[in-house]
């Protein structure tokens, strides 16, 4: 209950654009580690976003990975504390080598810093290496690109099947007398336990205003929380009943932001009925 | 997949303090990181500057970057995108008083920048609503808050908040024709 409401508020976006402080950043990666759905939604949308910006790609000049290259070979990491012991164990493994290039030039009677630079620079090797770079660099993107797309495909897939599965009932919420025009549909599907809502016309509430979904189980109110000022197609929303048949209706009330305990009967919007 | 174990192979590497993976990352990254921090500073030579500051920055705080929050490449977006507004409103400020008034039209104006025709994928980020762009534009490009764009766009900030949901919404929809497309430019 508590993830789907948060998936709504609008913090994910927020958080996603970069466009939230401190404190709420914390808050949104706390929710991130406590509810994987909300932890889906995000990441989903990171993605998206991250393909939208390697829409803008463009080649920086051919010097500036040298530049970088040069850059931080003269600078050290920062270690964090927790990750000493796998670091030091790194940087043996790799200095293996060089201790043994040393030795070899000592004999040789080179200076040590001079052979560790021919060593370094050493032409074939270089260009051995950075056709080897290319080469898995290229891979990987084909190979990311592939799973990215799978991924999607397989997510839009998921939409399309479950409004279509034979399970699935189309719920229309008809319009009150207060509200002649107002219509939204639900798919519910009570195998899945899970509903999707797609608002077809709804009125803009006013800024200190919000609409707020139910369901009426047992004749009973039960609060699905408040939908986004102008949603027009939610996600798939899981919905657990204990028993599927006393679900009766959805129904969507106008109450005051953040929504309300109990639903206000004269502010009901639209409402439609479950049919068995 | 393997893909996966390559890339937290070449993260954990990186970690490692290894060099040759920060030059194999700035190859698999680099023209889209640069894309992002040119689309906000629209200046090639500090473009230039805060990209090789980024990598930099990648290769020394590598050890921050904590992989049960989000992707890699996600995490130097991020990276950059901050950078890049940062160094922004340095120039901006030494800027300001000339053209107090009047950027958001400007942008307006500007529609999208020449990176995304030469990649020739115009149209697809076309399609997204101007008013989707503009709320991407302020709050991802730009770095404001919803307040200060819902002020300087003299919108209400609930219309922020659903347009910005919009766009995501969007450009989840559009992602697969952008990795079509862009599979087909890249391989």
């Amino acid at each position: 209950m508590k993830s789907k409401e948060y998936i709504l508020s609008g913090k994910l976006e927020n958080y996603v654009f970069g466009a939230l402080g401190a404190e709420d950043r914390l808050e949104v990666e706390r929710m991130c580690a406590l509810y994987p759905e909300v932890k889906k939604e995000k990441d989903s949308m990171e993605e998206a976003l991250a393909a939208y910006v390697r829409t803008l790609s463009t080649r920086p000049p051919a010097e500036i990975k040298a530049r970088i290259m040069a850059a931080i070979h003269q600078l050290p990491q920062e270690k964090l504390l927790s990750k000493v012991p796998s670091v030091s164990k790194g940087k043996t493994r790799s200095l293996a080598p060089v201790l043994w290039a040393a030795s070899i030039a000592l004999i040789f009677g080179f200076g040590v810093n001079h052979y560790l630079d021919t060593a370094r620079k050493s032409e074939v090797e270089l260009a051995f290496k950075e056709e080897q770079e290319k080469l898995i660099a290229q891979k990987e993107k084909y190979a990311q690109a592939v799973i990215e797309l799978r991924d999607s495909l397989r997510y839009e897939r998921n939409y399309a099947d479950f409004v279509m599965d034979e399970q699935t009932n189309l719920i229309r919420l008809k319009g009150t007398e207060n509200f002649p025009d107002a219509s939204v549909k639900i798919f519910y599907n009570a195998g899945q336990q899970e509903y999707i809502v797609k608002s077809d016309k709804l009125p803009m509430p006013s800024a200190d205003k919000q609409y707020q979904l139910w369901a009426i189980v047992d004749g009973k109110p039960l609060d699905l929380g408040v939908m986004d000022k102008q949603l027009v197609l939610s996600d798939r929303i899981n919905f657990e009943l204990k028993d599927q048949a006393q679900l009766q209706a959805f129904a969507i009330t106008l109450e005051p932001l953040g929504g309300s305990v109990n639903p206000t009967l004269e502010a009901m919007v639209v409402i439609g009925e479950v049919k068995a | 997949m393997s893909v996966k174990v390559n890339i937290e192979n070449l993260v954990q590497e990186l970690q490692n303090g290894e060099e040759q993976a920060l030059a194999t990352i700035y190859d698999m990254y680099a023209d889209a990181l640069y894309g992002l921090i040119l689309k906000i500073v629209k200046d090639d030579g500090l473009a230039q500057d805060i990209l090789q500051d980024c990598f930099v920055k990648i290769w020394q705080k590598a050890q921050t970057y904590d992989a049960s929050k989000g992707s890699f490449f996600t995490w130097m977006l991020n990276v950059c995108r901050n950078k890049s507004i940062d160094e922004l409103r340095k120039v901006d400020r030494h800027r300001k008083g000339k053209d107090e008034i009047g950027h958001a039209t400007d942008y307006q104006k500007q529609g999208i920048e020449r990176n995304i025709d030469t990649i020739g994928l115009k149209d697809i980020v076309d399609d997204l609503p101007d008013d989707q762009k503009l709320i991407v534009e302020y709050l991802y490009f730009k770095g404001y808050t919803q307040q200060e764009t819902s002020d300087e766009l003299n919108i209400p900030l609930g219309t922020v908040k659903s347009r910005s949901r919009m766009a995501i919404k969007a450009l989840k929809d559009s992602f697969v024709i952008v990795l079509l497309i862009w599979i087909q430019k890249n391989i």
